[in-house]
Order: structure tokens, then C-alpha cells, then sequence
């Protein structure tokens, strides 16, 4: 790290800027300006983590032809990962500098058992009709056992050992769950022509209550190759026509493991005794989330499969959502996860391929994804509005509210009207007709104070349209793509902005560029963001629209130019092949909202996690 | 095709009658609240858990003390943004600061002991009873008044006041995760602790154990409760009850100052345990709160003595409890020793009470409070009874005259109080129920901040005096909507 002199002098009458780390004495943190900035340069040398994985995977697969047509296959597979994890901080560290230094030794060790046993019929009648039935049954089992010991008040910083810590912790236990299916397939075609295929599965998880484990789950499915039939014979140009349906009801459970059992934890050791309480309340009867999806499909291939492509629709609606949602917090606990309701998904997906130069020399193909969803809350159980959180990161950096008829990811909170030009304040919208307004912007019934104001619905972060598109080409040895994606419509909601783009009070915070340039001053009345002052952050804080951006961008995903070696050059080397290559990726991005990597999380937001990163490789691959 | 069939129903029958077994996974960390408690060591360990709930950081641990300390005119900031000054500045709305901590934490806490209660009711219901579950009983239920009465004072208005308006929602039994209550009365907030506090009493032991709650905790959780009321009869009968027991005796001015490096002093009759790697906040204790920055690594001095304090507790310079105080961060700009740090939670040699500096405990309530009390309690209508428990008190400043039945005053008490439970998390309660108003030394701020959330002196008719039901509630409950405390409504 270079070291940086300070060129500007800041009245010590104001607080000064934000001053991340002491670089001219390499000091470990400074409460300069009471902040608690530190150099990170320093504290890595301060401490130290490893990890070593080992894994072991056993497949034992039995075959017993019962019958030229009957087999019974049964499969049992084991793997087991074993993490062995080591962190260690000094005594000068921030981590260990109360202990005198901390070391720990984690082991964890994930087990996984599958047995399944299935009895095949397959058999072809007549030339014509292919018949494939399977019955079985599967049993797995998921375990994981965690053990950690600790040590703190080292002796030495040259031992990073925990036995030879003054003060020794440990901890251990396991979790794990279990998952019994019985299923059964049926499938059938007839000349490959007519597909039809039929399923239907029971399973029971440890996931779930004994009342509610069990689930039935189903589908049918059937397609039509209209290609091989006799009056296309004649159409040469299509060479691929296919139609295909399905319908059927498959099941998830809950990422929990106990999610359907209130449970007594035992973390809150007492004077060095024992001290526990409840640690969650559920609701015994938790069920399966059931989703009953179906969809129709057209596969075609033109001109010799020089085109190609697909268009489908589909519609999902699924039952029993499960999600941890808030509670009232008098019940002792601030969520829960209950089956909440009813959504719907559908949409619309289109996939084109095509070849636009295809000879000997040169081959350069270019394809499209497209797709659209729209989705929507159907039915909430109880009729009432459920109030949730983006879960990314814990800090609820985003607020949503699932009301019947609107969109599953609805952004809910105050609506901001931007910043007064002459005054350089914040506006709201007042979305309440009861409240007299201060003011009225673009037509609407205004006021400057937050409180006042309505929450609502802002927006939804469900795009329009988003997919991707890649071009390839190939000429004598030289390779190069590229690969797009984009994302048209919807919205991104900002959980850091609140940090970086307060309206004053933390002075001795970062400011961000965005901010730095766009808020309002005297001299730029017309900005978007409001004027910086002393005054505390509620504005910044409110759960609003100031925080919402457009979602809308296009994206280069990667890049790649490769070049294969004459093989006449490398043959002398005992080489078969060698290939010189440059791959990037994010390197371009056209974004509508361009503060922030517009490529978000499920839930839409950006927080504080470290962006997608540009990477730039460039290899040499040799082939023996 | 049959015999297939045949074979998936036997397979199926198979799955269903002998996997119940394997498909029931019991987690290994936990236990099923169902059936955690059955035995009077079960129970224990919950009431274990409850005091290192009730100890937490959201609670007794630190924030509830520091609501009523620094709201309450003794304390003052140096400057903004270290951490909970939003409440020395009144910035708190139910979206933004909305310190929704103590509602969540103190209603954790309840569910904790109303569980407790039914499964203590089911055991003696099967007739597996004992004196020692009784006690249990007696702590959960002399616990559950206490968090109410916190509750009532941080979300309703003074008994005094208005005890017609809305307290707290009254949770008696475990609510189902659907449950949306609303808000009871002040009065029936207040009800309902005495009638937990007198049903408790006769189940408790009178042995005093560190760390947990006994007989004479619960009389003197009824001598500031009825003190709130404005029953003085009981108040004194419940701080008598504690004075006279025998089983407690004040500090000498000798060993005053020294009380504050030990646990389990004399005067204690409930102190919270903070033991290392249990409930320590480290550098966010208590104790890291109210030091001079930089008088331990990361200490930075949240908060001190106003100077309004530290004029009261000069009315005598030789006042021993000026042996808690140290100089404070204003040395550095002014060179003048101004004794606005306070050591009472991190020990006078910085120690703590047991080595630490942090894990110390906190003394919940102490004997001197009930001397203070009884004082109070007894000045309307016996001023020799009232000046005889005050003399106990005002004697730690041994230059003062001595209070008689003739010169004593309600500021006196007032003052020994102030002086006495200096950051024991009492003085904005008590001038709030005084209906005093408070005047805070902004002034002490430098450099100079306008304070936009309140004004320079207020009183308990500004609606802040109490806190906004959180939006995270009414969000979630929103028959609370309609209920939210006046002037924090939307």
C-alpha cells in the first residue's frame, strides 16, 4: 500500500471527512472523529484460517435381471465430507486482543445415506409400443456432526495450537433430517411419436410434523412429435415439430429443519449454570408447500436444424406457501414460519438458436432467451396483508407486503416526491386522503414530513422481460463469444443507501460519489438527493421509493477469444492440442440505475455483500 | 403387472407403519418445548435462562438502565452519534429509532415465564408438586411483575397521570404465533402486578441467592410499585418489610465505595449475575458506557453526569460517593478535572467485580432504595419516620445537616435519591412521576449540536415521554394501529 500524505487541510471547527485508515503510521485503527476505522492491512497479518476438506463417496449398485424385462436395481450410496476448519487471531488482533489471543479447531461432518430400490419393466411390443413401468422405494438420511474447540490466553503467539491456550472451550452436537419416498413411473411411446409418461411419488420428511409429513405428489406429461408424421413428410424444411404438455403437483419443504416443532434451547448459561428458554414457536401442523404446474410446449428445428427453438408457457400455483413471516412480537418472538398462502407464477419463455453462417471455414451462430414472468398473490390465509423482509443479510434492508391480487415481490413503504429545488428538502407523497397536505408536487398531495405520510406499494421488483442473448464464432482456429443477459422492467431497492447517502448527522461517515455529486446545495438546486445537514437520519431511514431504482440493464456476461495452435506447430511436442485464451466477464454494463451492479439478489436488493466482480483470464491450455 | 402391484401396496404398508421411527429426527442442541419442562430442575434451568434474558443488552443489561438514566437530566453527551444518545435526545419515532429492543426482549422474557407457569401448573395438575417448584413459581410470577412494570412505565403514561389510558398489552399465558393483542389499561397493567406480586410472595424463599429473585425482591418490587401508584401505606409496608428483615444492611461510608468492586454486597437484594462469555457486552457494557473515552481500549464515553448532577452531588465536596466518579474526556480541552465519569459497572479499580471490567453485575434494586422509599412513603404523614430512614442515606454526606422531622423536605429525598442511585436507571421514572420537569445541559455538547427532538426542558406532558409502539409491531399486529401512543400516530 502506497503511503498517502493528507493534501487538504479540514477545519477543526467541522468534523472532518471519513478517514479510513492511518496509513502514515500504519497504526491499527484510529478513533479519529469517533469512528472505529481501522487498517485492514495490518490486521492480516494478525490473523490466520485454513480448511481442509476431505470427502468419500461409495456407490454400491446391485443389478438383478428378474426377467429379460424386469430388473430390480437397488443403489446405495454414502458420502461423507469431512471440513476441518482452522481460524486463529493474536492478541494484537481486534478478535483476540481481550483474550490475549483466540484459537479454534472446527470439524464438521456431513454424512448422507441414500438407499433405493427400484423394480424396471421395460419392454417394446409389436415394434411399435415402448413400455417402461418403475416402482421403488428410497430412503435417505442426512447427518451432520459439528464439534469445535477453543483457546484463548495464549501462551506464545508462535503456537496456534488449542491445547496450548490457558482458557479451553469446546462445543458439539448434530443435526440432520431424514426423507422416505415410495414413487412410481410409467412411460410409454408409441413409433417415438406419441410420448406419454405418468408419475406419482409419496414422501414423508422428518422436515414435518407426524400428522402432516406425508405428501402425494403427481404428474402427467405426454408430447407429440408432429414432425414424424405422415403429412409433414413433405415439408423439408422443417426438421424438428414438437409439441409437448405436462401437468403435476410436486412439493417442497421447509428449509428448517424443526421448523414444525417449538423447541427449548439451551444457550443462556446463567452465573456458570445452565439457563434455557423457548426458542421459537411453530406451528405443529406445518404442511408441505404444494405447487401444481403446468405447462405446453413447441419445439421446432428449421432447415436442417439451422434454426431452432422453443416457446412455452407455463403457470405455477402454488399452495401452503411456506415462509418465515413477522409476528407480533408479544407472542415473544418477532417471526415464524407458517404456511401463508396461495401464488401464482406464470409466464412465457422463448429460446431461439440459429446459424448465420454455417460452412467449412467459418461457423457464426447467434441465439436469444427471452422470458416474462407475473406473479402474484392469490390468497392469504386469514385475508389479512402479511408485512416481510428481504432475510438477505439480517438487517431487513427491504420491506414487502403480500396482498392478494398483487405482486409477490411488492415493495411496500413511503413514497418520496423527490427534493424541493428551492429549500433542498425532502417530499413525500402524502398517499392519505384524511391528512391535510403542505403542499401539492406534480399535481399530488404533498408534505414534507415523513411521518405524515402513507406507506404503499412503490413497486415491484419483478422484471418485464429478462433473459439473455450470445453470439459465437468459429473461423479456421480462431473462437470468440459473447454472452449478454438483460433485464427489462421491475425495480432494485438499495439497502445501503441509507449508509452511504444519509442526509447529514453521521459526518464522519462515508459519503458516497452518487451523494457527493447530486445532493442539493445552493448551487444545485435541481438536485435529486436533499440538502446535507445536521439533522438525524430519519428520512434516509424510512423503507421509501428514494431507495427504489429502475432494474433495466444489459450486461456482457463474458467475453471469450480463444486460438488454437496449428497442428503442424505442436505436433513436435507430443502435444494434441494447445489453445491460447482470453476470457472475461462483467466487463460492460448498460444499466438504467448505474450507482449499484444492477444484478441483484431474488429479493432485489442490494445491500453490503462485495459486488459481482469484472475478471479478466488469460490462459494457455494444453491438451496431451 | 399384478404381482407389481402387489408388491408397491406391501412396500407402501412397509414405509408407512415402521418409518415413523427414522422420520422423526430429534435435533441434539435443543429440546422439544412440548416436554423440556417436567421437573423442578427443568424449571430451574428456565429461570436460569430468564435472568440471563432479563440481563441482556435490550434489558438490565444496558438499555433499560440507560433510558432511565440519561432521559432523566443527570447525564449529558459530549457529543452525537457514539451510540444511544438518540434517547438522551428524544429522537425516537416508530420507524426510524423506534427502540423496539426492551418491547421485543421484555416480551421474550414473558413468554419464557408464562410457559414456565402452565408447565409448572401441569406438573402439580398431575400432582408432582413441591415447595421447591412453588418457588419457581413465586420467581416466574415476581418476574413477570417486574418486566409489566417496566413495560407500563416505558409504553404507558404515569399512573398518575392517566391510568385510564393504554399500558401494554397483558400477556398471561403463550400466544399462538397468530396472536395480535391489543393494549391493555395503565390500571390493569398495575392490577395485574400486584396480583402477581402477592401471589408470588408467600411461594418465595427469604433466603437471599445471588442472582435470583426472593422474598424480600418481591416486597421491594412492591414498595416502587405502590410508590407508583401513590399508595404510600403499602409502599412503606413493603420497604419495611425488606429494612427490617435483618437479612440486609446498608454500606458504612467506609465501604461505600469499595461495594461497587464486589458482588453479592450487602445492600444487594436483586443483582443480575454478568459473568465472562455469558451475558458480557464487552465493549458495549454498562460499565464501557459511562468511563472516560480511552480509560480502557475502545472505551468511549457515552455518557456523563450533567452538570446539574454534579452540582447536587457537590453540596458536599466530601460526599463519598464522589469516591465512584472519575474526571471525564473534557480534560483534554479544558485541563479542568470535571468528575463526570462513573465507575459503578466497571468496578473503582476497573475490575469489575469479579476481574472484569465488563462482565459486571448490575444491581437491580438495592437496600438504599428501599430506605428512600420508606422515606417517601412516610413524609405526607410521619416526617420523624420519614427523616429517620433519609438520615441513613444523607449520612454518606457527612457535611450536610442531619434531616429531623422539622427541616426535613421532599427536595431532600429527592435529592438523596438522585445522589445515591446516580446511573441505577431510576431518575427519570421518579421525575416522571414527580411530574417534575427536566432540564438537560445541552449545552455540554461541543461543538454545539441543535437538537431537533425536543426541547431544552420538558415535562411529562410531551408525548416522547414515552416511547412509540414500534411500526415492526403494528405491522405485524395491526389491531395495534389504532392504539399507537398519541402524537407518534401517523
Amino acid at each position: 500500500m502506497l503511503p498517502l500524505s493528507p493534501t487538504f487541510t479540514y477545519d477543526p471547527l467541522l468534523w472532518g471527512l471519513y478517514w479510513p485508515t492511518d496509513y502514515l503510521t500504519g497504526d491499527p485503527w484510529t478513533a479519529r472523529y469517533g469512528s472505529y476505522a481501522y487498517n485492514p492491512v495490518y490486521y492480516n497479518n494478525e490473523w490466520e484460517n485454513s480448511s481442509k476438506m476431505l470427502k468419500v463417496s461409495a456407490n454400491e449398485t446391485l443389478t438383478v435381471k428378474l426377467l429379460p424385462e424386469l430388473v430390480l436395481k437397488s443403489v446405495f450410496s454414502y458420502d461423507n465430507t469431512n471440513t476441518m476448519d482452522h481460524l486463529y487471531y493474536s492478541a494484537l488482533h481486534f478478535n483476540g486482543s481481550s483474550t490475549s489471543g483466540a484459537v479454534h479447531e472446527m470439524t464438521t461432518n456431513e454424512t448422507k445415506l441414500v438407499s433405493s430400490t427400484t423394480l424396471n419393466y421395460n419392454k417394446v411390443f409389436a415394434d411399435k409400443h415402448t413400455l417402461g413401468i418403475l416402482v421403488g422405494w428410497e430412503a435417505e438420511d442426512n447427518r451432520t456432526y459439528f464439534h469445535r474447540s477453543s483457546g484463548t490466553n495464549l501462551p506464545t503467539s508462535a503456537l496456534h495450537t488449542v491445547s496450548t491456550a490457558g482458557k479451553l472451550d469446546a462445543s458439539g452436537y448434530n443435526w440432520g433430517s431424514t426423507m422416505m419416498s415410495a414413487l412410481s413411473r410409467l412411460e410409454y411411446n408409441y413409433l417415438n411419436k406419441y410420448y406419454f409418461s405418468a408419475s406419482m411419488r409419496r414422501d414423508g420428511s422428518s422436515r414435518l410434523g407426524e400428522t402432516t409429513r406425508w405428501g402425494n405428489f403427481w404428474s402427467v406429461a405426454g408430447s407429440w412429435k408432429i414432425n414424424s408424421e405422415k403429412f409433414m413428410e413433405n415439408v423439408d424444411y422443417i426438421s424438428n415439430l414438437r409439441l409437448r404438455a405436462s401437468y403435476g403437483v410436486n412439493g417442497t419443504l421447509p428449509s428448517s429443519l424443526n421448523g414444525w416443532r417449538s423447541l427449548t434451547s439451551y444457550n443462556n448459561n446463567y452465573m456458570q449454570t445452565p439457563g434455557g428458554g423457548v426458542s421459537t414457536i411453530a406451528d405443529a401442523n406445518l404442511s408441505w408447500e404444494t405447487s401444481y404446474t403446468s405447462n405446453i410446449a413447441l419445439e421446432f428445428g428449421l432447415f436442417d436444424q439451422r434454426l431452432t427453438g422453443s416457446v412455452e408457457y407455463y403457470n405455477r400455483t402454488s399452495k401452503d406457501l411456506l415462509q418465515d413471516v413477522p409476528i407480533s412480537l408479544v407472542t415473544g418472538f418477532g417471526t415464524t414460519l407458517k404456511n401463508i398462502g396461495e401464488i401464482r407464477n406464470r409466464g412465457v419463455e422463448i429460446e431461439l438458436n440459429g446459424d448465420i453462417i454455417r460452412n467449412k471455414t467459418i461457423t457464426w451462430s447467434a441465439g436469444l432467451t427471452a422470458s416474462t414472468v407475473k406473479s402474484t398473490v392469490e390468497k392469504l390465509y386469514g385475508g389479512q396483508d402479511i408485512i416481510w423482509y428481504d432475510p438477505t443479510g439480517g438487517d431487513a434492508r427491504a420491506k414487502y407486503i403480500y396482498r392478494e391480487g398483487e405482486s409477490t415481490l411488492a415493495l411496500y413503504g413511503l413514497e418520496w416526491a423527490g427534493v424541493e429545488d428551492e429549500t433542498g428538502k425532502n417530499l413525500w407523497y402524502l398517499n392519505d386522503d384524511d391528512a391535510t397536505p403542505d403542499l401539492t408536487v406534480n399535481g399530488r398531495p404533498a408534505t414534507y414530513s415523513y411521518s405524515k405520510a402513507k406507506e404503499t406499494i412503490i413497486g415491484n421488483i419483478h422484471p418485464k422481460l429478462f433473459g439473455g442473448i450470445h453470439t459465437d464464432v468459429k473461423w479456421n482456429n480462431f473462437t470468440a463469444g459473447l454472452n449478454f443477459t438483460y433485464k427489462i422492467g421491475g425495480y432494485t431497492y438499495d439497502g445501503a443507501g441509507k449508509d452511504v447517502t444519509d442526509d447529514g448527522y453521521y459526518w464522519e461517515r462515508i459519503m458516497s460519489k452518487d451523494q457527493y455529486e447530486n445532493r442539493w446545495t445552493p448551487e444545485n438546486k435541481t438536485a435529486s438527493l436533499p440538502m446535507r445537514a445536521a439533522i438525524d437520519m430519519e428520512d434516509v431511514n424510512q423503507k421509501s421509493s428514494r431507495h427504489m431504482h429502475k432494474a433495466d440493464f444489459l450486461r456482457l456476461k463474458t467475453i471469450n477469444v480463444g486460438y488454437n495452435l496449428p497442428k503442424n506447430l505442436i505436433s513436435k511436442i507430443n502435444v494434441s492440442n494447445v489453445r491460447v485464451y482470453f476470457n472475461g466477464s462483467n466487463l460492460w454494463t448498460m444499466a438504467a440505475y448505474d450507482v449499484y451492479d444492477p444484478e441483484v439478489n431474488e429479493y432485489g436488493t442490494r445491500g453490503w455483500e462485495t459486488p459481482i466482480c469484472k475478471t479478466y483470464t488469460f490462459g494457455v491450455e494444453f491438451t496431451f | 403387472m399384478k404381482k407389481i402391484n402387489i408388491l408397491f401396496t406391501i412396500l407402501g404398508i412397509v414405509l408407512l407403519s415402521s418409518c415413523e421411527g427414522f422420520l422423526d429426527v430429534k435435533p441434539t442442541s435443543s429440546a422439544d418445548a412440548a416436554t423440556s419442562i417436567t421437573t423442578a430442575s427443568d424449571a430451574k434451568v428456565i429461570i436460569s435462562g430468564l435472568m440471563s434474558k432479563m440481563v441482556s443488552s435490550n434489558y438490565y443489561g444496558r438499555n433499560f438502565f440507560m433510558y432511565g438514566d440519561v432521559k432523566g437530566g443527570d447525564f449529558a453527551i459530549r457529543s452525537q452519534g457514539r451510540g444511544l444518545d438518540a434517547l438522551y435526545v428524544f429522537n425516537h419515532s416508530a420507524s426510524s429509532n423506534s427502540y423496539s429492543g426492551y418491547w421485543s426482549q421484555m416480551y421474550h422474557c414473558i413468554l419464557q415465564i408464562n410457559n414456565l407457569l402452565q408447565n409448572i401448573d401441569k406438573i402439580e395438575a398431575a400432582g408432582k408438586g413441591s415447595a421447591t417448584l412453588s418457588e419457581y413459581k413465586g420467581q416466574a410470577l415476581t418476574a413477570r411483575a417486574l418486566i409489566y412494570f417496566d413495560l407500563v412505565r416505558l409504553y404507558g403514561k404515569p399512573y398518575n397521570m392517566d391510568n385510564t389510558s393504554l399500558g401494554v398489552p397483558l400477556i398471561l399465558e403463550t400466544l399462538d404465533a397468530s396472536a395480535q393483542p391489543t393494549r391493555a389499561t395503565v390500571a390493569q397493567v398495575y392490577e395485574q402486578i400486584v396480583t402477581d406480586l402477592t401471589t408470588a410472595a408467600p411461594l418465595m424463599g427469604k433466603t437471599k441467592v445471588l442472582g435470583y429473585l426472593n422474598y424480600y425482591a418481591n416486597q421491594a418490587i412492591q414498595a416502587r410499585v405502590y410508590l407508583n401508584m401513590g399508595n404510600n401505606a403499602a409502599a412503606l409496608t413493603a420497604a419495611q418489610a425488606v429494612i427490617t428483615s435483618g437479612k440486609y444492611s446498608l454500606y458504612s461510608n467506609a465501604n461505600w465505595v469499595s461495594s461497587w468492586s464486589a458482588e453479592n454486597g450487602s445492600e444487594s437484594i436483586f443483582e443480575l449475575g454478568v459473568y465472562l462469555s455469558e451475558a458480557d457486552l464487552g465493549t458495549g457494557s454498562l460499565g464501557f458506557y459511562l468511563l472516560r473515552a480511552g480509560t480502557i481500549k475502545n472505551a468511549m464515553g457515552w455518557f456523563m453526569a450533567s452538570d446539574e448532577f454534579l452540582a447536587r452531588l457537590n453540596q458536599d465536596p466530601a460526599d463519598v460517593r464522589w469516591g465512584i466518579m472519575d474526571y471525564d474526556e473534557t480534560y483534554t480541552d479544558t485541563g479542568v478535572k470535571r468528575y463526570g465519569s462513573c465507575r459503578k459497572y466497571s468496578g473503582v479499580n476497573l475490575l469489575g467485580d469479579k476481574g472484569s471490567a465488563t462482565a459486571v453485575n448490575v444491581k437491580v434494586i438495592r437496600l438504599s432504595e428501599m430506605y428512600l422509599i420508606a422515606a417517601e412513603a412516610a413524609f405526607p404523614t410521619n416526617k420523624q419516620l420519614a427523616a429517620d430512614y433519609l438520615k441513613e442515606i444523607r449520612k454518606r454526606s457527612p457535611n450536610l445537616e442531619v434531616p429531623t422531622a422539622t427541616n426535613i423536605t421532599m427536595q431532600m429525598i429527592k435529592d438523596e435519591k438522585s445522589k445515591e442511585l446516580f446511573a441505577e436507571g431510576q431518575r427519570y421514572f421518579d421525575r416522571i412521576r414527580w411530574n417534575e420537569s427536566i432540564t438537560f445541559n445541552d449545552d455540554f455538547i461541543s461543538p454545539a449540536v441543535v437538537i431537533t427532538h425536543r426541547d431544552k426542558t420538558i415535562d411529562r406532558t410531551f408525548y416522547k415521554t414515552i416511547l412509540p409502539i414500534p411500526k415492526s409491531e403494528i405491522d405485524a399486529n395491526p389491531a395495534l394501529a389504532s392504539q399507537q401512543n398519541p402524537g407518534y400516530a401517523e
